[in-house]
């Protein structure tokens, strides 16, 4: 039954596949002529940009009505980063990015085009790759309409990434070798405060606490003027510890070393690109010869990269191909406490952050064999003892992508039509070595008698997979192009892809399915343009069934400068209109998630000897309807160049409506018994604008300069989710920014009893001066669900960048200017708050513009002994506006003249000079407005030189 | 040549064509349970339907410091947490519990368990297992869903009785609150016709752990036990919702009272319950006499670590001290000649005052200078217990001894039973107790708590007249009040404070007045003066005698109505 089911499927996609097969060979009977496209210049930009990549294709920028934006290698290399997402930030109009961590391995990049999160292709196949060799990369195209991502059907709702790497070309064969040295400075982490400041400010509090609170136990923690002394004085760093743990831990700088040699060359019969890569990125950690000579502690890592592209013409109608990608990333860090490594470091409770100056004394001075890191009951996690004696964790990445291909033309049936297979593998593995030790310390006490916590135990060795797979592509497709008579031409793609993903042991998860493009133009000034996929997932009902999708869209555009009433405008290079529309997919059906399933519960305990069983439960009811999220994606656009081309602009219009988004329905009601599934209900609109605007100047006098500009205007609204009928309407989420917080609304802080005595408080709570406000909304007397609203900014965000790039003479001069507008940022917890973790927590420069009776205009409310209950709450109070502008990065580079190289026979040598992240500002003062409070950001200077032969 | 690459082209494409027409082996994964397997019609040992009745057990509430740490009598008289500022269970004493934020509301996991209960009663048929297996499997699920809803019973009244059914997405599930008295029958009605069913206490060994027709019946008594309870009788703080049933019975009837004298008789006669001795094996040895029916837990140490006083350091790990019991606990143990502590002629002294105490004292609070881990405690100011250096040390200069194995004279600790006790037989008793002083046998009711106080060698001496320190004659609202006592000291930490509180209806007496520890300086080695401090303020109000129903609920389903006051 099932099996007759999935043949059936089959033979109905097989069948509709040739029968558009044989149509298209019905259309094409009239001899092809040249390609339009020319051999790209290196030195395009955005503005000469007369050709764009689709995912399978590449066509005449002129000649297609497709949303998209590039960046080439050139530009790609002037960041020295190591995932390609951050080398793209500010310089693609649509893309807004995110940095989470600057943790080498970790440096996590948020990605989102048009609010959403995009898919990533390299070379045309889907690829969640980014941590890779800038050099290998040509461009990086951005697709954001849904005519441009249609041939991926499911898959291109959320608009996609197209990675395109090197090819070899026909010429002369060049070797070219870079080698860079980068500073890396840490940005931003949080300002602690010293142990005198700390316990002045710990004394407050503790009077604070007693003002609310008479019981509190304020002997615990407050300080006597003894000890403020001996911390004002530092005389004893072992009574009275005064340690920056940011300094005890961390180096002010570290390196990152990067040698890239790349080859390229070609002639008429085969072209080939090899590009080799050797990269070290140190981390920041101090290490201790003395204390740990035995192996590396810091975290770090190593990778080895290496790219080979071969294209041959075996004869003049057969091509073919063959990519092999390798990747190895070694990394290290510490062991850390109980084995957690960086995390517990920077992350942790107890952390370089979060831990007081004053906690313990780094080292003690007994004389005990083992007593070499100081602690004490309330910290008996010695962050130094976490960075270097506590083993190490070392991870093994391994990436291989392989790609074969093979291409007919077929010009002796009908001019202009050929095939073509490919076939593609790529496999993965993320492997965990830990060797891991605990933390020791003691607490010195009187007489030199000692207190120990923790208990040296023999090293623990782990070896753990946390990542394994593979996934096998293929794909077939065949092609015609064909321009009728010199006045109209057509561009016709069919293709039936595969792709077979397996992680771990789940099983497969293939998507598969037909698609295809045509194009039309009549004289070049009028475009059509249709494209669609028709695919889906084996992750359906019934029995793991294939559910497919069609995903249509068209477009159109307009050349306007073609037409003959534009001619009398000189001043007017080019003017192209263009619109499409399309229906989008977005798979995301979970793992099966149709099936009602049981699983294993907490084990059960029965008889005296304390046995235990396994259990079963049933779990989630299932949503058995499950389908594909889909969008309705609008666009429009304007593009044109001025004065001879030097002048550029582009200004598009968005309008995605997703819909049958998979969201837990808003009226869930717990009587069920049950979690409920995620149904396709959810209804989400994205708007926005994406502009851009360039200047390209003609060579004066060896003076060349450019100016670009990009801003991305993006805006969301939640149509539908099921929302309950909220008793006021501040609390609708339904209409609000996606993902837009709900909190309470601060109103400053209260300055007096008698301004408490008159106001709304938190139900149970009684403020304090120096306490937060919130304004009662419903205007009831009291703070609760009620007064909670929508919090932060309710503008669409801004992302843009500026490009500026300068040549004179043998000097080019670049920078990129990005930034973020209408951005919140919301601050809380350990590395943000006073004295959290029950009062072990530090505190921080910030807090020294408390509330207090003497300074009454403080920035920071009354300080406090751990968690507040007024004060905390998820409020408007610590939503801040996380706007920023930085210089991104900056370049300089000095090509040395012909003259001195040609002996050497070397071609050319350029020497030159970056920096990423040099300059920030923003409105949150000290904090970098990406990364607080985990491990920071980087600000590098980076130096190189380039040799080509 | 060109034949060759047509040739190479055409295979190139039925290969790919071919790839996908490839079957793989399995087209959904085999691996998940599914209906068909946890239900398996072949399987006549049930495996997995076994395993799905062993899961019911995990939604059973579980005891002793759940509370991240901390007891529900935190939220009590009975003590206060060690760590500042832990807003979960003290909301229910400083005022901070609402709508939003109530640390023990239990409403989600019940309905959750619940429906589990009901999968399985329409499921088990299909199971070819023996008859009686079936019906003793049903019975068990039916007793755990009785249990639920008196879980949700006791916090919030009168809550949605939703049957066997098993509700899908479809349903409309905007229900109405059933009444106090319909859910209070409906848990009798179920535990009367499952007692039958279920394994006889206390069963083999291996099934310890497993409902008994004990349980069954200790959760009859103890639900008319509230039924009866001032509170619940007829005595709601009048409001729309007491007067809809929703908060409890809508009249007063003392014959009620008559129902839990039957069913601790009827438990009485099952003939195998009895009083445990010592005081501390009831709780650390997993089968014994008194143990009726428990939340089962492997056994471990993490309860010693965490109750232990800070200044015990056990092989470089140090303990946590979360609990500090009261003052006002403290002082309600009476002297060993049962008198409480102002009675004339208890003998105590302020400035001994843990001397010649009632021996349930040693076995429930670390106080100064009781021995622990081959060391006295010492909670006095700059002691190791109460270095006034910790973060966390007690508040009260008292810490938890209660459930704790016994580790006197022992360097560390090892693995030790820390089941939580919902039902046992003293607590029956004191149940037994209390209704017959209720229905004015007051003398019966002196007898049964004798029998409690008179755990040999542990508890209270019997004293010249053989009446453990009750006074003869003693006066019905006299005897209320030191059965009250009785259950706060013989019962503290087991959960019954927080609600017998409620239930009597003297919740704004206790909960309004201070909480205090003691302060205690060291003059001399063994030398030690008293002082009582107060630690906190708790604050009461009538809204406080029913927790308040979830927010989100309440909003979703416009006909669950809300109780009083929230």
């Amino acid at each position: 039954m099932r099996k007759n089911n999935l043949a059936k499927k089959r033979k109905a996609v097989v069948t509709a596949f040739v029968c558009m097969l044989l149509s298209i060979q019905g259309i094409a009977q009239d001899p092809l002529p040249k390609s339009n496209s020319t051999k790209m210049n290196e030195n395009i930009d955005s503005v000469s940009q007369n050709e764009v990549k689709l995912v399978y294709k590449k066509v005449a920028a002129n000649l297609t009505a497709t949303s998209t934006d590039v960046v080439y290698n050139k530009d790609i290399i002037k960041s020295p980063v190591t995932n390609v997402l951050n080398a793209i930030t500010g310089r693609l109009a649509g893309i807004y990015t995110q940095q989470f961590s600057g943790q080498p391995l970790a440096d996590g990049v948020g990605i989102s085009l048009h609010g959403r999160n995009p898919v990533i292709l390299i070379d045309g196949v889907v690829r969640n790759l980014t941590s890779t060799d800038l050099e290998e990369i040509e461009s990086v195209t951005v697709l954001k309409d849904a005519l441009s991502t249609a041939m991926l059907g499911v898959r291109g709702a959320n608009g996609a990434i197209l990675i395109t790497t090197k090819k070899g070309s026909v010429g002369k064969q060049t070797i070219s070798f870079t080698a860079q040295t980068a500073i890396q400075q840490p940005l931003g982490m949080p300002k602690t405060l010293g142990a005198y400041d700390y316990a002045i400010l710990r004394n407050e509090a503790v009077d604070n606490e007693l003002r609310v609170n008479p019981n509190f136990n304020a002997s615990s923690f407050r300080y006597s003027p003894a000890d403020l002394a001996a911390y004002q004085g530092k005389t004893d760093p072992y009574a009275y510890p005064d340690v920056d743990w940011k300094n005890q831990l961390l180096n002010k700088q570290s390196k990152l070393d990067r040698y890239n040699l790349n080859l390229s060359a070609g002639n008429q019969w085969a072209r080939f690109f090899v590009n080799l890569e050797y990269l070290n990125q140190e981390g920041l950690l101090k290490e201790n010869d003395k204390l740990n000579p035995n192996y590396s502690t810091n975290a770090g890592l190593k990778s080895y990269i290496a790219r080979t592209n071969v294209d041959l013409n075996i004869t003049s109608k057969l091509s073919g191909g063959i990519s092999i990608f390798g990747r190895i990333i070694n990394g290290n860090e510490p062991g850390g406490f109980n084995g957690a490594g960086l995390g517990g470091i920077f992350n942790g409770t107890n952390g370089i952050f979060t831990t007081p100056n004053n906690a313990y004394p780094v080292y003690t001075k007994l004389t005990h064999p083992d007593s070499v890191y100081g602690g004490n009951v309330n910290f008996q996690n010695n962050l130094q003892a976490q960075s270097i004696s506590t083993g190490l964790i070392s991870t093994y990445r391994r990436d291989i992508l392989s790609d074969f291909y093979l291409k007919r033309t077929l010009d002796e049936v009908t001019k202009g039509l050929w095939v073509k297979a490919r076939l593609s593998y790529s496999s993965n593995l993320i492997e965990t070595i830990t060797r891991t030790k605990p933390v020791v310390v003691f607490e010195q006490l009187a007489n030199l008698s000692y207190q120990k916590y923790g208990n040296k135990t023999d090293q623990l060795n782990g070896n753990f997979i946390n990542g394994q797979g593979r996934s096998t592509y293929s794909e077939f497709s065949a092609g015609y192009s064909h321009t009728f008579k010199n006045t109209s031409g057509i561009d016709v793609l069919l293709m039936y892809n595969r792709d077979n993903m397996v992680s771990g042991s789940d099983l497969p998860y293939i998507i598969q399915g037909t698609s295809g493009r045509v194009a039309y133009n009549y004289k070049g000034k009028y475009v059509l343009e249709a494209a669609y996929g028709l695919n889906g997932s084996n992750r359906y009902p019934e029995n793991g069934d294939t559910k497919y999708g069609f995903f249509p869209s068209v477009g159109a555009a307009w050349n306007i400068t073609n037409e003959d009433f534009t001619k009398n405008l000189k001043w007017l290079s080019s003017l192209k209109l263009y619109a499409s529309y399309g229906k989008a997919g977005n798979d995301n059906p979970g793992y099966f998630s149709y099936l009602q399933r049981y699983n294993n519960n907490t084990q059960s305990i029965f008889g005296t000897s304390a046995g235990a069983g396994n259990t079963l439960v049933q779990s989630g009811i299932a949503n058995t309807g499950i389908t594909w999220e889909k969008a309705n994606k609008t666009n429009i656009g304007l593009q044109g160049t001025l004065l001879n081309n030097q002048v550029g602009f582009t200004i598009e219009y968005y309008n995605d409506k997703f819909s049958d988004l998979l969201t837990q329905r808003g009226r869930s009601i717990n009587l069920l018994g049950s979690n409920y599934p995620d149904e396709n209900i959810g209804i989400n609109r994205y708007t926005g604008w994406d502009l851009q605007l360039s200047l390209h100047s003609k060579p004066i006098n060896k003076l060349q300069y450019l100016i670009a500009a990009n801003a991305s205007i993006q805006k969301s609204e939640v149509i539908y989710f099921d929302e309950v009928s909220q008793p006021f309407p501040h609390m609708n989420r339904t209409g609000n920014l996606v993902g837009r917080p709900f909190g309470y609304i601060a109103n400053g802080l209260f300055q007096s009893a008698s301004e408490i005595a008159g106001a709304a408080t938190l139900q149970g709570f009684i403020p304090q001066p120096g306490d937060i406000r919130y304004k009662d909304l419903n205007s009831d007397g009291v703070i609760n669900q009620f007064d909670q609203a929508a919090i932060g900014t309710d503008k669409p965000l801004i992302a843009y960048g500026v490009t500026t790039g300068l040549t004179y003479k043998s000097f080019d001069v670049s920078a990129l200017l990005q930034g973020v507008t209408n951005r919140d940022r919301y601050l809380s917890g350990g590395t943000y708050f006073e004295f959290q973790n029950n009062g072990r927590g530090q505190a921080f420069e910030h807090h020294l513009d408390r509330w207090s009776s003497a300074n009454t205009g403080g920035s920071y409310p009354r300080l406090g002994i751990g968690t507040n209950a007024n004060n905390h709450q998820f409020s408007s109070y610590w939503m801040r506006k996380g706007d920023y502008l930085r210089l991104k990065s900056i370049e300089i580079g000095y090509t040395l003249p012909e003259k001195l190289l040609t002996k050497a026979r070397i071609t050319s040598v350029r020497i030159f000079a970056n920096g990423l992240n040099v300059l920030t500002s923003s409105k949150l003062d000290d904090i970098d407005p990406e990364v607080y409070g985990s491990y920071p950001l980087q600000r590098l200077f980076n130096f190189g030189v380039n040799i080509k032969f | 040549m060109k034949n060759i690459i047509i040739k190479i082209s055409a295979c190139l494409l039925f290969a790919t064509l071919l790839w996908g027409c490839k079957k793989d082996a399995e087209t959904e994964p085999r691996d998940l349970f599914t209906d068909d397997l946890v239900w398996d019609v072949k399987d006549n040992n049930a495996v997995f339907a076994q395993q799905f009745l062993a899961n019911l057990y995990n939604y059973l509430p579980n005891g002793l410091n759940r509370f991240d740490g901390d007891y529900l009598e935190s939220g009590t008289d009975d003590a206060v947490p060690s760590r500042n500022n832990t807003f979960s269970v003290q909301r229910y004493t400083n005022g901070l519990i609402s709508v939003i934020s109530n640390p023990d509301g239990y409403w989600g996991n019940t309905y959750f368990g619940i429906r589990q209960v009901n999968i399985l009663l329409a499921n088990i048929d299909k199971v070819p297992s023996t008859p009686a297996n079936i019906t003793k499997w049903k019975a068990e699920a039916r007793f755990i869903r009785a249990f639920l809803y008196y879980e949700l019973l006791k916090r919030y009244g009168g809550v949605p009785l939703i049957g066997d059914q098993v509700f899908t997405l479809k349903d409309n599930l905007q229900l109405s609150r059933s009444t106090f008295q319909q859910v209070h029958d409906y848990i009798v009605t179920e535990c009367d016709q499952v007692k039958g069913s279920l394994m006889a206490a206390p069963g083999a060994d291996v099934d310890w752990g497993r409902v008994s027709n004990a349980a069954a019946i200790a959760l009859k008594c103890r639900v008319y036990l509230m039924g009866a309870s001032p509170l619940f009788n007829g005595g709601a703080p009048s409001s729309p919702q007491a007067t809809a049933g929703l908060l409890g019975f809508t009249n007063n009837d003392p014959l009620r009272w008559q129902k839990v004298i039957d069913a601790a008789e009827e438990l009485r006669a099952l003939n195998y319950f009895t009083i445990q001795t010592p005081f501390i094996s009831v709780f650390t040895n997993k089968k014994n006499s008194e143990v009726i029916f428990a939340k089962q837990v492997a056994n471990n140490t993490t309860l010693e670590v965490q109750s232990t006083p800070v200044g015990y350091i056990v092989n470089g790990v140090s303990n946590e001290g979360r609990t500090s019991p009261s003052q006002n606990l403290v002082d309600a143990f009476p002297m060993l000649n049962g008198l409480a502590i102002n009675e004339a002629g208890s003998g105590y002294s302020a400035a001994a005052p843990y001397t010649n105490r009632d021996k349930r004292l040693d076995a429930t609070i670390f106080y100064n200078t009781l021995r622990w881990l081959n060391r006295p405690v010492e909670t006095f100011n700059g002691g190791l217990d109460k270095p006034n250096t910790n973060v966390v040390q007690t508040k009260t200069g008292y810490y938890l001894r209660k459930f704790l194995g016994d580790f006197t004279n022992s360097s560390q600790f090892s693995n030790t039973s820390h089941n939580f006790i919902y039902f046992r037989y003293a607590e029956i008793l004191l149940n037994y107790a209390e209704a017959l002083n209720e229905v004015g046998r007051t003398e019966d009711a002196v007898q049964r708590i004798i029998d409690v106080r008179k755990r040999a060698s542990n508890g209270i001496l019997a004293g010249g007249n053989n009446r453990y320190g009750i006074a003869t004659g003693i006066s019905q609202s006299a005897m209320r009040t030191l059965i009250q006592n009785e259950r706060r000291i013989e019962l503290a930490f087991e959960e019954h404070r927080f609600w017998d509180l409620r239930r009597w209806k003297i919740a704004p007496a206790f909960l309004n007045s201070p909480i205090n520890g003691i302060d205690i300086t060291r003059t001399a080695p063994n030398t030690f003066t008293y002082s009582t401090v107060q630690v906190a303020i708790p604050v009461f109000t009538d809204k406080l005698y029913y927790m308040p129903l979830p927010y989100d609920e309440t909003v979703k389903n416009p006909n669950l109505q809300q109780n009083p006051g929230w």
